[in-house]
């Protein structure tokens, strides 16, 4: 197992109390498996990811364990730079926006694994390019606003495989992006994933997303993880009450949409 | 037609940008003034002269003379270089210190953050001026205590205002990639995300310069600060003072004006400043 995560109790100090966020999470990911995370918000998703890396918010107290490739949670930093890497729900904000992005993209790089600032950046511009950037030298000398939501993330995702990791996290990764895009990151995603035989948390709020792209999807609800399926059928097919609500609350075109009149899509017939 | 229709095709509000550029102007002459001092002032501005007594404004005296005889003018000019450089030391030093206590109360928050926010609640609760006053009280009237005076007088502000924005700012992702590479504390927040901060942190500074500028020529208004026969502006209208019970306006009135003017330029170029940079975010 690339991430074996194990009764992970979680508790954060609270003016009124301490408020107990995950209770007893479960899940496993293995090598080559996307694995989705699936919730609504506050369900402690992002949570549990953010645990996997130790990035809990301050005070917390945390019990059981959580191995990726073997390491406990222990090992913190090599986890955090070696093995796991996380990509976040906005892109524009991933990056410092003050610094080249080819400067905070190879930060890692230089700064953790001691690989020289040239070899860095002709190693990023490579993967650039294999996440569908043209002319990736060019974009590494621009600041961050002056690309858009759908390249910065594939920056962002160029930056995260960079260091080779076993396990992504990704956290909303496409949420924030616009539907055409989305399409475009999550096909990038899955022919990285099967390449480079790794292994994926995918956590979104979205059950049919889920559905579509992963290959088992674990369902939380108040900190605890309430259903685990094959992504096949947890959208078609769920068996849980609650998966069953999710679903149901997932909005569905109808069988035929019909263009306003005048509206440009209507002439575009 | 109704209110609605009304707000919506009414034209949009006209910036007016000609009294951005006269205050920024005037703030360019001023600090022009200061730097060129003792190339443009038309007479030594010490020079007293008793055949010159409250002179009123003229071809020789553009400004009139004082009770001694001395040239407003030059005075003003002179005055400029102390009252400007004090304001920017005091500003200077308030910075340093608030921005220090701001990033490593947001930085490590608990009872860090408790401890610093309860200190600068204390200071805040107490009115600055009189917090400087017993500064001098302690140690001794002069330029040098009233501006590190002042200076600790406003350092707890900027604290507050750094760590509000320190606060919002370390919630972005990318400092996360940061503390993933392992970097934390000080360091991260000093050299990572203090420059994302600096944008609406200098249009704040602007502001808080016309009233440093203020709160400095009180103290020197008071007698607290420069001593004559320094030509602080703060100073000058103290010194003024004798004249307005004769009658005679001109030797308070000018510096009081010039104050005025400086003080509402740099509240018009900072607001606007903080604007601009605010829409870049």
């Amino acid at each position: 197992m690339v991430l074996s995560i194990r009764d992970l109790n979680l508790t954060v100090p609270m003016p009124d109390g301490p408020r107990q966020i995950l209770r007893d999470v479960s899940l496993t990911v293995a090598a080559g498996e996307t694995v989705g995370l699936v919730g609504e918000s506050g369900s402690g998703k992002s949570t549990t990811a953010r645990a996997v890396l130790r990035l809990v918010p301050s005070g917390a107290q945390t019990s059981g364990t959580v191995t990726v490739c073997g390491v406990e949670a222990g090992g913190v930093q090599e986890i955090r730079t070696r093995h796991a890497a996380m990509i976040f729900q906005d892109p524009r904000s991933s990056l410092n926006p003050v610094r080249r992005i080819g400067d905070s993209a190879t930060e890692r790089l230089v700064h953790v694994h001691g690989v020289s600032r040239a070899e860095a950046g002709r190693r990023l511009a490579e993967l650039m390019a294999e996440a569908g950037l043209r002319e990736p030298q060019r974009l590494m000398r621009k600041y961050p606003h002056q690309l858009s939501g759908g390249m910065l993330q594939r920056v962002v995702i160029a930056a995260a495989l960079s260091t080779n990791p076993e396990l992504l996290l990704a956290d909303e990764a496409t949420s924030a992006l616009d539907v055409t895009t989305q399409a475009e990151v999550l096909a990038l995603l899955r022919r990285l994933r099967r390449e480079r035989d790794m292994a994926v948390l995918f956590i979104t709020h979205d059950l049919l997303l889920a559905g579509a792209f992963c290959d088992r999807v674990y369902v939380m609800k108040d900190g605890s993880i309430v259903d685990e399926q094959p992504g096949r059928t947890v959208f078609v097919n769920p068996a849980n009450p609650y998966t069953k609500a999710l679903a149901e609350a997932t909005p569905r075109l109808p069988e035929r949409t019909k263009p306003a009149a005048g509206h440009p899509t209507g002439a575009a017939r | 037609m109704t209110a609605v229709a009304a707000v919506l095709t009414a034209a949009p509000r006209k910036r007016r940008e000609w009294v951005y550029f006269l205050c920024l102007g005037i703030l360019a002459v001023a600090v022009a003034a200061a730097v060129l001092a003792p190339w443009i002032m038309p007479y030594d501005p010490d020079a007293t002269s008793f055949d010159a007594i409250y002179l009123p404004p003229g071809p020789a005296h553009w400004l009139g003379t004082d009770q001694l005889g001395r040239d407003l003018l030059s005075r003003i000019i002179s005055g400029a270089r102390s009252t400007l450089l004090g304001s920017i030391v005091l500003l200077a030093l308030a910075t340093a210190l608030g921005v220090l206590i701001g990033l490593t109360a947001a930085w490590y928050r608990g009872w860090v953050d408790t401890l610093l926010a309860r200190i600068t609640d204390v200071m805040f609760a107490f009115p600055g001026l009189l917090f400087v006053i017993m500064i001098i009280a302690v140690f001794d009237s002069g330029t040098v205590t009233a501006v590190i005076g002042m200076g600790l007088a406003y350092a707890p502000v900027i604290a507050k205002f750094t760590r509000a924005i320190a606060l919002e700012e370390l919630a972005r992702p990318y400092v996360d990639s940061y503390r993933l590479q392992g970097a934390g504390g000080l360091e991260l927040s000093a050299r990572y995300v203090l420059p994302n901060m600096v944008p609406t942190l200098l249009g704040y500074l602007v502001v808080l310069f016309g009233d440093g500028l203020m709160s400095l020529a009180t103290l020197n208004f008071l007698g607290f600060g420069s001593q004559p026969p320094s030509s602080d502006w703060g100073l000058m209208v103290e010194e003024g003072r004798a004249g307005v019970i004769q009658g005679i306006l001109g030797p308070a009135l000018v510096p009081g004006l010039t104050i005025a003017i400086v003080v509402v330029a740099t509240n018009v170029v900072g607001v606007r400043l903080s604007d601009k940079l605010a829409v870049r975010r």
